[in-house]
C-alpha cells in the first residue's frame, strides 16, 4: 500500500514538474502584444518598453495577411524612425484562415489595432462593426488630400457602409485582357478583341487543332467556372447581382442570363474556350504550353507569368477589359482597416497614412508586384516604365482603367454565401447541367431566402 | 521440397504486390523533393517533369530567408514531444483502468471520453480559445501543448489493447504483493510496447501537422509552429510552390525519424513464454 | 465516500485525463451546445432562437441532406475498403523479413504526407488528361472520364484517395495487434497440421477481434468526419456531390453562422453517439476480453 502510494505521488509530481517546466519558456515571448488591446487595461503606457523621457510609448499590433512576401514589413523600420513614440508589433497571419483568426479574436477580445483586410471579398466584418469607422479619424483626408480623389469609386464603395468608410484601399485587383500577341499575329488577327463580337470572331481564328488528333488543343480563351471570372461578363452586359437597396436578387434578369449564356457558349457553342475546372490545377500550365491564347485576370498574374514562364518574354500584352454594353471587370483588393476596439486609433491612422503615401505605394509595387490602390502612384516612373516582357508597353495602364470603371460588390453580410451560390450556377451552366435561366433562377431563389 | 517452393512463390507474390503500390505511395514524396529543387519556371509544366533541369538548393535557402524557419522547427519539436509524452502517459494509465479495473461509473466515464471524438473542432474552437486567452496562455508553450492533448482516441486505443492483457499475470502480481502502479509500470506497459508506440506515432503526427489550434493561439513569430509558418507561403492570390515544397520536405524528416524509432517496438511474441493460456 | 476510498487507485489513474477532459472538452462542448440554440455571428451579441436552427436543418436545408447521404456513403465504403486493404497489407508485411521496415515506412508515408501534396498528386491522376484517363484510354478506348468533375463519380474518387491515405493508419494498428498474438498459438496450429487459411481463420482473426472492433468504431467516427480531402480537392463540388457534414459545418462557420453551425454539429454528434452505441453493444456482447 505504501509503495503504491509513493509511486503514484511521484507520478503526479513528475507530471506537475513537466507542465511547469514547459510553461517557463513562455515568459520571454510577447505576452505584451495581446495584453495591449484593451481588455480592461488602461490607456497607452502599458507596453513595458521604457518610454522616451516620460513620453507615452505606444505599441501597435498589426495583422498582415499578405503572407511571406509582405510589402509592409520592410517599411516598418522607416515608420518607427519617423514616429519615435510608436512601435509596431508585426504579426504575419496566413490568408486561408483569416476568418478563424477574426472570429476567435473577436469573441476572445484578442484583436489587433490594424490589419490588411479583404473587404470586397468578406464584407461581413465591416457590416457587423468589427472595424472602426474612418470618417472622423481621417476628416475625409489622407495625407492632406481628399480621400475621394485618390482611389477609384468602386474601391471606396466597397469599403463603405451607410456612407461610413471602413478601410483605406491598399492594393487593387481588377481584370483586364491578357493576350498572346505572337499567336494573334500568326492567326492574322488585327488586334486584341475589345468586345464580345470580336471575341467570338477572332476567337475562331485562334482556336486550332495543332496536332491533328481531331480535337482542338489551342484555344482562344479560358473559361473559369466561378463567380470572379464571370463577373466581368455580367457587368459588361449591364447585369447586376442585387437590386439598388440590396434586398432582392436580380441575378436572373435578362441581361444576366444573356451574359451567362454567352459565357457558357464560349465553351459549348462557339467552342473557342476551354472550361478550366478546379481539378486541372492552376491555369498557368495552360498558358505555358500554349493551350490558352487569351484570358482575363488581375495584375498579380503578371509576376506569376514572369516567374513561371520566362520563355514567353515579349509575347504577352495587356489589353482593355472586354466590353459589351460597356467594359466589365472584376474588382478586388486589399484594404487597411483599424479595429473598432483598438485603443490606439490615432496611431493606427498614422501608419495607414504612411503606407498610403505615393512613395510607399510604389514600394508596394516594387516589393510584391501588387497594383497600388492609390491612383496617383500610377503616374510615378516605376509604374510608367515600359516592360519588355509585355512588348515594351506600360502594362499598368489598362489595369488602372479597369479599376476606374469597376463596380463594387454589394456590401452585405451574406455576400460570401451569395458568391458561392452564383459560382455554383456558373459551373452548372458551363457544364450544361442546367440552362443559364434555370441556374440563375435557382440562384436568385436561394439568394432571396438568404436575404430575408 | 514442395512446401518450400510454395512458400517461396508466396513470398515472391507478396513482394510483388507490395511493390506495386509503392509507386503511388512514393510519388507524392518524389514530387515534393523534385519540386523543391526546381526553379519556379519549371513547376507549371503539364505533365510534370519528375527530374528538374537544374537542381538548386535555392528554395531551401529561400525558406530560411523568408521566415524564421528554425524557430518554427524548434517549437514544433518541443510541442509535439510534450504532447506525445503527456498523451501516452495519461492515456495508458486511463486505458488500463478502463480495461482492467472495476469501479463505479467506469462505463459512463469511458463513454464521456469517447464523445470527444464525435465533435468537430470548430464547435469547441471559440470557447476553447476564450478559455486559453483567459488563462493568459496565448503565445506560450502551455497554450500550445495542453489544449492539444487528445484523450479520446488514446484512451480508446489503449483500452482496446490492454483488454488482452492476461489476467493471470495481473493476479500473479497481486498475489506477490505488488501495488497497482508497480504492476502497471513493470508488467503491463512492457507487454504493450506496440500499443504505446502506436499511440506515440499518432499523437506525434497529429500534433506535428496541426494547423488550426497553433494558428489561433500564437501571434508572435517566435512561438509559431511549422504548419502555421508554412501556411504563410500561401499568399492572398498565389501559392509559392517552390518554397512550400522545400519547407514540407524539411518538415517531413522528424516525422519519419520518429516513426522509424517507434515502429521498432512492434516486435512479435513479447507474451511468448510469459504465461500459459 | 467509502466508494471512492475503496477504488481510489483506479480513480487516480483516470484523474488527470478526466480533469483535462472537463476543462478542455466538456466545458467547450457545453458552450457549443448552448450556442446551437442561438443565432450568433461571433461579433454581435447572440440572440436566443430555441429550436429554430434544428428545425431549419432537418426540414429546409438541402445541402445538409446532400451532405448526410454523401457522408454515409463515404463512411461505409471507405471503412470497408480501408480495413480490407489495411489488413491485407499488414498480413503481407508481417510475413516478410527483409525490407519489412522499408515497406512499413513506405505504406505509412501517405498518412504523413502533407494534404496539399496528396491533393496535387491525385488531381494529376484524376484530371482530364491525367494518369488514370491515359491508362483507361489505352486499354478500353473510351472517352476521358471526369473523375472529379462528374457529379456522379466525384465522391468515389474521393473515397479511393481517402482509402489510399488512411490505409497506413489501420495497417500499423493491425501490425501492432498481430505482434501480440502469442507465437505459441501458431506453433500449436502448425504442429496440429493446420493449413495457412485455417490458421488465419481460427487464430489470426479471433486474435484480431478487438482490433476489428476498435477500427470499425473509431473508423466510422473518423470517416464520418471526412473534411480534409474535400477541403483541398473539391470544396464540396461539383454541385454538392462531395459535400460532407463536417465540410458543411465548417462552411457555416465561415459564413459566421455560429449558432446554425453548432446545431449542425450537435445533430452530427447525436448521430455518431447512436451509431457508436449500437456498435459497442454489438461488439461487446460477444464477450468482454480476448
Amino acid at each position: 500500500m505504501k509503495k503504491s502510494f509513493m509511486t503514484i505521488l511521484i507520478a503526479v509530481l513528475a507530471f506537475a514538474v513537466l507542465a511547469a517546466g514547459c510553461s517557463n519558456n513562455s515568459g520571454n515571448s510577447s505576452g505584451d502584444a495581446t495584453g495591449n488591446n484593451g481588455n480592461a487595461s488602461a490607456g497607452n503606457a502599458n507596453s513595458g518598453d521604457a518610454g522616451n523621457g516620460g513620453g507615452e510609448q505606444v505599441t501597435l499590433t498589426v495583422w498582415d495577411f499578405y503572407g511571406a512576401t509582405t510589402p509592409i514589413k520592410p517599411l516598418i523600420p522607416q515608420f518607427e524612425e519617423q514616429n519615435p513614440g510608436i512601435k509596431i508589433e508585426f504579426q504575419a497571419q496566413p490568408w486561408d484562415n483569416y476568418w478563424d483568426k477574426l472570429a476567435a479574436g473577436a469573441s476572445g477580445g484578442e484583436l489587433p489595432d490594424l490589419a490588411t483586410t479583404g473587404l470586397l471579398w468578406a464584407p461581413q466584418y465591416q457590416v457587423l462593426g468589427v472595424y472602426a469607422g474612418l470618417n472622423e479619424l481621417s476628416n475625409n483626408e489622407l495625407n492632406g488630400k481628399p480621400i475621394a480623389e485618390q482611389f477609384s469609386q468602386g474601391m471606396l464603395e466597397g469599403a463603405s457602409v451607410d456612407d461610413e468608410l471602413y478601410g483605406i484601399p491598399y492594393d487593387f485587383d481588377a481584370y483586364a485582357l491578357y493576350y498572346r500577341q505572337d499567336l494573334l499575329e500568326e492567326a492574322n488577327v488585327e488586334g486584341p478583341p475589345t468586345n464580345w463580337g470580336e471575341l467570338v470572331e477572332y476567337g475562331k481564328k485562334l482556336t486550332k487543332d495543332t496536332d491533328g488528333d481531331g480535337s482542338a488543343d489551342q484555344f482562344a480563351f479560358v473559361v473559369l467556372p466561378d463567380w470572379y471570372h464571370f463577373e466581368p461578363f455580367l457587368y459588361a452586359n449591364g447585369g447586376k447581382v442585387l437590386n439598388e437597396d440590396n434586398t432582392k436578387a436580380v441575378i436572373n434578369s435578362p441581361e444576366a442570363v444573356e451574359a451567362l449564356q454567352f459565357y457558357a457558349d464560349l465553351v459549348n457553342k462557339h467552342k473557342i474556350a476551354v472550361n478550366w475546372t478546379p481539378d486541372r490545377g492552376s491555369y498557368i500550365s495552360g498558358l505555358k504550353d500554349g493551350t490558352i491564347a487569351m484570358f482575363q485576370d488581375g495584375p498579380y498574374v503578371m509576376g506569376l507569368i514572369k516567374d513561371s514562364i520566362p520563355e514567353h518574354e515579349g509575347k504577352w500584352r495587356i489589353g482593355k477589359p472586354l466590353a459589351d454594353e460597356q467594359m466589365g471587370t472584376h474588382l478586388g483588393g486589399t484594404y487597411l482597416s483599424v479595429f473598432h476596439d483598438s485603443e490606439h486609433k490615432e496611431e493606427a491612422w498614422k501608419f495607414i497614412e504612411f503606407l498610403s503615401t505615393v512613395e510607399n505605394q510604389v514600394e508596394l509595387y516594387k516589393t510584391s508586384g501588387a497594383a497600388p490602390a492609390n491612383l496617383d502612384a500610377h503616374e510615378e516612373p516605376e509604374l510608367q516604365a515600359e516592360d519588355p516582357f509585355f512588348g515594351n508597353e506600360v502594362p499598368m495602364t489598362n489595369f488602372k482603367e479597369a479599376v476606374e470603371i469597376s463596380v463594387s460588390t454589394p456590401v452585405i453580410r451574406e455576400w460570401q454565401e451569395i458568391s458561392t451560390i452564383i459560382s455554383d450556377a456558373v459551373s452548372l451552366s458551363v457544364m450544361q447541367e442546367e440552362t443559364p435561366q434555370e441556374a440563375l433562377d435557382n440562384a436568385a431563389e436561394k439568394i432571396n431566402n438568404l436575404l430575408q | 521440397m514442395g512446401l518450400k517452393k510454395i512458400r517461396q512463390i508466396r513470398l515472391l507474390a507478396i513482394y510483388s504486390a507490395l511493390s506495386f503500390g509503392l509507386i503511388i505511395n512514393l510519388a507524392p514524396l518524389a514530387w515534393m523533393i523534385s519540386t523543391s529543387l526546381k526553379q519556379p519556371s519549371e513547376i507549371f509544366t503539364f505533365p510534370p517533369d519528375w527530374i528538374p533541369d537544374h537542381i538548386s538548393m535555392d528554395n531551401y535557402i529561400g525558406v530560411f530567408e523568408a521566415v524564421p524557419f528554425e524557430m518554427y522547427y524548434v517549437n514544433s519539436i518541443v510541442v509535439s514531444i510534450c504532447v506525445t509524452l503527456i498523451t501516452v502517459l495519461m492515456c495508458s494509465m486511463a486505458g488500463f483502468a478502463f480495461a482492467k479495473l472495476r469501479f463505479p461509473f467506469r462505463n459512463i466515464l469511458f463513454i464521456l471520453f469517447l464523445t470527444t471524438l464525435m465533435v468537430p473542432f470548430h464547435v469547441i474552437m471559440i470557447p476553447l480559445f476564450k478559455l486559453t486567452a483567459q488563462l493568459d496562455w496565448l503565445d506560450s508553450y502551455q497554450g500550445l501543448i495542453i489544449p492539444q492533448i487528445t484523450t479520446g482516441f488514446g484512451i480508446f486505443l489503449m483500452r482496446q489493447f490492454m483488454l488482452s492483457t492476461p489476467d493471470s499475470l495481473l493476479e500473479a502480481a497481486r498475489i506477490d504483493g505488488a501495488g497497482l502502479f508497480y504492476t502497471f509500470v513493470k508488467i503491463v506497459l512492457p507487454i504493450h510496447r506496440g500499443a504505446l508506440a502506436t499511440l506515440a506515432i499518432f499523437s506525434f503526427n497529429f500534433s506535428w501537422n496541426n494547423l488550426l489550434w497553433p494558428l489561433l493561439v500564437t501571434n508572435s513569430e517566435t512561438m509559431r509552429t511549422l504548419p502555421v509558418g508554412m501556411a504563410l507561403f500561401r499568399s492572398i492570390r498565389t501559392i509559392d510552390w517552390a518554397l512550400i515544397m522545400a519547407a514540407s520536405v524539411m518538415a517531413l524528416v522528424p516525422m519519419i525519424v520518429f516513426f522509424l524509432l517507434m515502429q521498432k517496438h512492434f516486435i512479435r511474441g513479447l507474451t511468448a513464454g510469459a504465461v500459459k493460456e | 465516500m467509502s466508494v471512492i476510498r475503496k477504488h481510489w487507485e483506479a480513480y487516480l489513474f483516470v484523474l488527470i485525463p478526466f480533469v483535462h477532459l472537463l476543462i478542455f472538452y466538456l466545458y467547450p462542448m457545453l458552450y457549443g451546445f448552448v450556442m446551437s440554440f442561438t443565432d450568433w455571428n461571433g461579433i454581435e451579441s447572440p440572440s436566443f432562437v430555441g429550436l429554430d436552427n434544428y428545425k431549419e436543418i432537418i426540414f429546409n436545408d438541402e445541402v445538409f441532406h446532400h451532405a448526410l447521404s454523401n457522408t454515409i456513403l463515404f463512411a461505409i465504403l471507405s471503412l470497408l475498403g480501408g480495413i480490407s486493404v489495411a489488413l491485407s497489407l499488414a498480413l503481407m508485411i508481417d510475413k516478410i523479413v527483409r525490407l519489412q521496415n522499408f515497406f512499413k515506412v513506405a505504406y505509412f508515408i501517405p498518412v504523413i504526407t502533407p494534404l496539399v501534396v496528396v491533393a496535387l498528386i491525385w488531381t494529376l491522376i484524376y484530371t482530364d488528361k491525367g494518369l488514370l484517363n491515359y491508362f483507361i484510354q489505352q486499354l478500353f478506348d473510351v472517352g476521358a472520364v471526369g473523375w472529379l468533375t462528374d457529379k456522379n463519380i466525384a465522391i468515389y474518387s474521393i473515397i479511393v484517395t481517402s482509402i489510399w491515405q488512411g490505409m497506413g493508419f489501420s495497417m500499423i494498428i493491425f501490425l501492432a495487434a498481430l505482434q501480440s498474438i502469442p507465437n505459441q498459438l501458431y506453433e500449436a496450429a502448425r504442429i496440429d497440421g493446420a493449413g495457412s487459411f485455417q490458421t488465419f481463420l481460427h487464430i489470426t482473426v479471433p486474435g484480431l477481434k478487438n482490433t476489428f472492433a476498435f477500427l470499425t468504431i473509431y473508423g466510422l467516427i473518423g470517416a464520418f468526419q471526412v473534411f480534409d480531402q474535400i477541403y483541398v480537392m473539391t470544396e464540396g463540388g461539383p454541385v454538392n456531390s462531395t459535400q460532407t457534414l463536417v465540410y458543411w459545418i465548417y462552411s457555416n462557420f465561415k459564413f459566421l453562422k455560429l449558432g446554425y453551425s453548432s446545431a449542425l454539429s450537435y445533430l452530427f454528434f447525436l448521430m455518431l453517439l447512436v451509431i457508436s452505441f449500437i456498435q459497442l453493444k454489438l461488439f461487446y456482447n460477444k464477450g468482454q476480453e480476448s
